[in-house]
């Protein structure tokens, strides 16, 4: 039996750093609608993103420092809670940042398409 | 709920000053709604264990606290490197030699203690030089960090400033050539002056060598005469070859091992100065034998280290054509 190719912390690592600039990607898109912390996170883990609190609320300071998210105290099933949503700016860096994902995606599948062309089906189909 | 309470209070005392209230409201509210979701999952209320375990998932109060706060080093990841590189060097080049010479002080200045205690006080010293080593190194490189964060002056670079790439294994022809002159010169001076057993007998100053001298004299124009022939090869093919580079270990070898055993051989057989009293002289003389004695730990490392880089030279010429060999055998086999 041949040994694993890669190993999982390894995978763990890069998996990481590959989610690391779409999470950014998913919370502006996520609050297109406006949404709490605690239901972003919902949101974001039902479509498959998780995102533990420790790094969303962080990220959430910080995204609305830099002037793309706006936040409102307000009362909500008798508890106050902070609701996040984009601001005019924010969607227009979601916006500059979808064409630049769109761009990344579109190259990756080119790179990808070229290398299929040019491997062996036995090597594609992991012999 | 008290270890909520608790949990947040811990979490509170390492949060930015200004925003204290704001981000433990924030958090409070993510517990809480945690919490009640778990709560209508299970159809009761939670028990302590159960909340312990999940604020113990949340991550400990510290650690959460500083996600809040901006990402600062002390030296960077660009620096940290180098920062390592330059404390390795130091160590080597700054720490150890001073720990040695420390010794070798300790030990010519107190000769009749014993080598634990030598050892102990340099061992303890140790600690201070070390310390005060890294930490001005740390403190410079902390400064660089500073200074690169406001300034970018990484940067400012040209790729015509970089150093000239140099063949490792190249003999400059200039080298070959000074140690041509220098080493006929000295043959023919160890020849002239060197034979005799009283190299200086003049009417104020005469010195007299013990017989064993003439194993010196003629041991060491052997390796003068072994040096001169080497350096004529060595300006012919100016490239370190194995034979070559073992030569040139077994010429410092030996001038090594000569050196010290001369060190140790009570060489002066007797000094005689005009005017001076017999008695005085043999004080001189057997102060000169002392010195000459304290001075071989010294001339051993010496020696030690010559022969180091000298074998050093030997493994990275076998190792080069061992890679050469095998670059011509892939070239002939295609």
């Amino acid at each position: 039996m041949s040994e694993p190719l890669v190993t999982s912390d390894l995978f763990e690592n890069l998996r990481l750093e590959l989610r690391r600039g779409s999470l950014v990607l998913a919370v502006l898109a996520a609050l297109r609608s406006e949404r709490y912390g605690y239901t972003l996170r919902k949101t974001l883990s039902d479509h498959g993103l998780e995102i533990d609190e420790n790094t969303l609320y962080p990220l959430l300071r910080r995204l609305e420092s830099q002037g793309l998210l706006a936040s409102v105290w307000r009362e909500e099933n008798k508890r106050n809670k902070r609701f996040y949503r984009l601001s005019a700016q924010g969607e227009q860096m979601l916006a500059q940042l979808l064409v630049e994902w769109e761009t990344i995606h579109g190259s990756l599948n080119e790179i990808l398409k070229e290398q299929h062309h040019g491997t062996s089906p036995a090597i594609l189909e992991g012999d | 709920m008290e270890l909520v309470q608790r949990y947040l209070k811990a979490i509170e005392f390492w949060l930015p000053a200004g925003e204290k209230q704001d981000i433990l409201a924030e958090i409070s509210e993510d517990i809480h709604s945690q919490i009640e979701e778990r709560q209508t999952a299970l159809g009761r209320v939670l028990r302590d264990t159960e909340i312990e375990t999940l604020l113990k998932l949340r991550g400990r109060p510290m650690l959460v606290a500083n996600r809040y706060r901006p990402q600062r080093w002390l030296i960077g990841p660009d620096w940290f490197p180098t920062y390592v590189f330059v404390l390795k060097i130091v160590g080597l080049c700054y720490v150890l030699p001073w720990l040695v010479i420390y010794f070798i002080v300790q030990r010519v200045n107190h000769p009749a203690s014993n080598w634990g205690l030598t050892l102990l006080a340099t061992w303890s010293t140790a600690w201070t030089v070390a310390f005060i080593a890294a930490a001005t190194v740390t403190l410079i490189f902390s400064v660089l960090q500073l200074t690169e964060a406001h300034t970018h002056f990484l940067e400012n670079w040209n790729p015509r400033q970089l150093p000239v790439v140099r063949d490792a294994f190249k003999i400059p022809r200039i080298n070959s050539i000074v140690e041509i002159v220098v080493g006929v010169a000295f043959v023919l001076w160890w020849i002239a002056y060197a034979y005799a057993p009283e190299p200086f007998n003049g009417p104020a100053f005469k010195l007299s060598l013990n017989p064993v001298w003439v194993y010196f004299f003629w041991g060491y124009l052997t390796i003068g005469l072994a040096n001169i022939a080497l350096a004529i090869f060595n300006l012919r093919r100016p490239s370190w070859s194995v034979a070559r580079a073992t030569c040139r270990t077994l010429s410092d070898l030996a001038g090594g091992a000569l050196f010290c055993w001369l060190l140790k051989a009570d060489i002066v057989a007797s000094i005689w100065v005009a005017n001076v009293a017999p008695a005085r002289m043999m004080e001189i003389k057997t102060a000169i034998q002392y010195w000459i004695g304290q001075c071989f730990p010294i001339a051993l490392i010496v020696a030690l280290i010559v022969v180091v880089i000298d074998v050093f030279r030997i493994v990275r010429v076998r190792q080069r054509s061992g890679v050469d060999l095998a670059n011509g055998a892939a070239v002939s086999a295609r």
